[in-house]
């Protein structure tokens, strides 16, 4: 069966040929797409909804676009790339950033430095009619509209997001993860109908949904934690008329634990009447701090439990070992990977060590030595260096 | 041509029902325009180039006559279509005695045919940069596997070959398809649309088997495939695939339903084929790049379909490979209800590009096949 030298030649100029096009088309170049439209047919019955035409999608986008204006805050980030943040109440802002920002900006209020989170301050008068938020449960295929930070201003784009599955990130908890779409971390989604909303995070090497519900959990607690590391353990609120701060909570671990109660109204700390429960639990993880409650009818004065052991850190004694009641953010200690409630089962060869064991030991310590800690919560046990810098 | 080896594997019985000899004027004259879509259906009047550009006159990029509305609630009508037609294929997928020759002949044609176009569109589309989201792997495949099915022309004597190359494309597609809509990986996808096909499938053999009349099995039938069609929509599976498993489950298991099916869908295979392209047609966005990559697609399903039928001739015992792939070269319907099926999975400016480009693609194929065919006498 071998085939005739005619059907032979045939083969090879066909072969030669198809290479020539080939070569010959690959040379054609067309303009940049647009927005990507949605094709003008055919949605799959289990999607038989309101028909996409683009034409719609466009007065979609540009009625959400008045809507969300107030809502919608231009700043620009660390390394000078606009960026937007999202207009969280009426006097603070979330916005995604790569780069850790300066801590020393004073519109900054809190920095979540591991996911790149930062609460800032921006008031604004009246405050925008609230956004609702969006659950993880969500579901696609949608067309959703992005919010992007450009030269000229912010710009909502129509994207396809494919599917939205929720997904758990370790980064993040739950996230929606998405398909078919490029999106750019850092800007902002919503449906299009402006009820829903959440903000591009990176994960897992790709771009993902961080939900409304999953952002105001993140920055409930990035409000509560403004350093991002350590807490002072003490929740607090304002009281309806917002006339006094009243201590909501206390963790356990809290150098605050056995001291404050929930229930009393925080009066001042280190003799300053704070002006917002955010800048009094900033202040209550100062060392020296002392807050003057009222407890019922009594006026009291309270210090925290444990003492300085190190730069940053802070001990009280515990039968078999000090507890770590406060890890200060940027410290030797942060950076030795030890948290507040973690007990010190060893400290540079001192079993069972007391705050003041562990006082002079780092005391001793030449500059640059790494000092062997093992730590613990619960029955788990780590160890860890820390290096005196 | 008809003779090269063909005549060892004795004559095709659709072919024989056509009694070319004895053809009138005027259908001879129609020849050309006569083929059949899949596996098991009779040569029909639907030339894809016609009801293509019919459909793109109507659709909303023409007339307007059938809107985006339309053509959306049509979405159900083409899912089910393609399940008829994979159901077609379904009752003739058994290679017939001393057929297993052709078959591979076929399966290997198709096969390169599918590499030939993945390949040279998958450049293509990497140079021209028009994909927005949508892997250029996957982009390529959808391609690939629309360009391999054949339509058997009336003219022709390879039309068992065109018809058996339907096979692999439907699997394959039915493998791909899960995983470019609604993301499941290709074994749970290929899985699940055997078991939506074998379930209605024996649904349906249930039904017909107890029949009081043949009215009542025409309803069961025809509910068994709208069920197919749009289960597999609802749920981003293949339509074509769950289609062909049940033909395939009709046929083996006992009884007459594969007799039922073939006699009471026979009707409205020409409807069916007719409304796909006219979807197809009405789907098309037409612009530079669908232009540009219809062009790529018809040129290389020429390219492949030649070097698919070198690979092929001589599995099949045929000597002249530029013969058969003149006869492959008619596009089949099951490559555009393919790409269709691509959008309905994906409604993205991706898919809706592939799927104008296929059916352009097919609508430029289909004189390209009228100009190679061969000699007049043939058809005789």
């Amino acid at each position: 069966m071998v085939p005739e030298s005619r059907e032979l030649r045939l083969l090879l100029v066909t072969i030669g040929a198809s290479l020539a096009v080939l070569v010959g088309l690959a040379r054609l170049r067309f303009p940049a797409a647009g927005p990507a439209a949605p094709p003008p047919q055919l949605l799959p019955i289990d999607r038989l909804g309101p028909q996409a035409l683009y034409e719609d999608l466009v007065r979609a986008v540009a009625r959400l676009e008045t809507r969300l204006a107030p809502h919608l805050v231009e700043r620009t980030s660390e390394d000078g790339r606009p960026a937007l943040a999202l207009l969280w109440n009426s006097t603070q802002a979330l916005a995604w950033s790569p780069l850790p920002e300066r801590a020393s900006d004073p519109r900054i209020l809190a920095v979540d430095r591991g996911r790149g989170l930062l609460l800032l301050r921006h008031a604004i008068s009246p405050p925008p009619a609230a956004l609702a938020e969006w659950s993880p449960e969500a579901a696609g295929p949608i067309y959703l509209a992005a919010a992007e930070p450009g030269p000229g201003g912010w710009a909502l784009r129509p994207v396809y997001v494919g599917r939205l599955r929720a997904t758990h990130s370790t980064t993040w908890g739950g996230v929606l993860a998405v398909s078919g779409a490029s999106l750019t971390p850092g800007s902002f989604l919503f449906t299009l109908d402006g009820r829903r909303l959440g903000l591009v995070v990176p994960d897992a090497g790709g771009a993902a949904v961080l939900a409304g519900s999953n952002l105001r959990a993140h920055a409930e607690s990035l409000a509560r934690d403004p350093r991002g590391a350590a807490w002072s353990g003490v929740r607090l609120g304002r009281t309806p008329s917002e006339a006094r701060l009243i201590v909501l909570s206390v963790e356990d671990w809290s150098a605050w634990a056995e001291r404050l109660r929930a229930g009393d109204s925080l009066e001042t700390v280190g003799d300053k009447a704070p002006a917002s429960s955010l800048e009094a639990e900033e202040a209550l993880r100062s060392a020296t701090a002392v807050a003057q409650v009222r407890r019922g009818n009594a006026r009291l004065q309270v210090r925290p439990v444990g003492e300085p052991a190190a730069p940053g850190l802070r001990l009280a004694d515990a039968p078999g070992g000090a507890r770590v009641v406060a890890v200060a953010p940027d410290s030797p200690a942060a950076r030795s990977g030890l948290h507040a409630g973690d007990r010190l089962s060893a400290f540079d060869g001192v079993d069972a060590p007391t705050a003041a064991d562990v006082a002079r030991r780092y005391g001793a310590a030449r500059r640059g030595d790494r000092l062997v800690v093992v730590a613990g919560h619960g029955r788990e046990a780590r160890a860890l260096v820390l290096e005196k810098p | 041509m008809k003779h090269d080896g063909l005549d060892e594997l004795g004559p095709d019985p659709i072919d024989a029902a056509i009694e070319t000899g004895r053809v009138p004027l005027l259908s001879r004259l129609a020849a050309p325009l006569r083929q059949r879509a899949a596996l098991g259906l009779d040569p029909a009047l639907a030339p894809v180039a016609v009801f293509v550009g019919l459909g793109f006159a109507a659709g909303p990029a023409g007339l307007g006559v059938l809107g985006a509305d339309g053509l959306a609630r049509l979405e159900t009508a083409v899912a089910i279509a393609a399940a008829a037609l994979g159901v077609f294929a379904g009752l003739e997928l058994l290679p017939r005695s001393g057929e297993r020759r052709l078959f591979v002949a076929a399966s290997l044609e198709a096969l390169v045919t599918m590499a030939v176009v993945a390949a040279a569109t998958g450049y293509l589309l990497a140079e021209w940069e028009l994909l927005r989201g949508l892997e250029l792997g996957s982009a390529a495949l959808v391609l690939g596997l629309a360009a391999a099915p054949s339509a058997a022309s009336a003219l022709l004597g390879e039309s068992r070959l065109a018809d058996l190359d339907d096979a692999l494309p439907i699997v394959l597609g039915g493998v791909l398809l899960p995983v470019l809509g609604p993301e499941i990986p290709p074994l749970e996808g290929l899985a699940l649309t055997a078991a939506l096909g074998v379930g209605a499938a024996l649904c349906g053999w249930l039904l017909l088997e107890h029949a009081r009349d043949a009215a009542e099995r025409a309803v069961f039938l025809l509910g068994v495939i709208a069920l197919l069609g749009g289960a597999a929509a609802s749920l981003g599976l293949s339509a074509l695939l769950a289609g062909l498993a049940a033909g395939l489950f009709w046929r083996l298991a006992p009884g007459a339903a594969d007799a039922v099916a073939r006699r009471d869908l026979g009707p409205f295979q020409h409807l069916l084929v007719v409304l796909l392209l006219i979807v197809a047609g009405a789907g098309v966005a037409l612009d530079a790049r669908v232009l540009a990559l219809a062009v790529a697609f018809a040129f290389f399903r020429l390219t492949g379909k030649l070097l698919g039928a070198y690979a092929a001739a001589p599995v099949a015992g045929l000597r002249r490979p530029s013969a058969l792939a003149a006869g492959l070269l008619t596009p089949g319907v099951i490559g555009i209800a393919f790409a269709l099926a691509v959008r309905g999975a994906r409604p993205d400016a991706d898919a809706a590009l592939l799927a104008g480009a296929v059916a352009l693609g097919a609508a430029f194929s289909e004189p390209l096949a009228w100009l190679t065919a061969p000699e007049p006498s043939k058809a005789a």
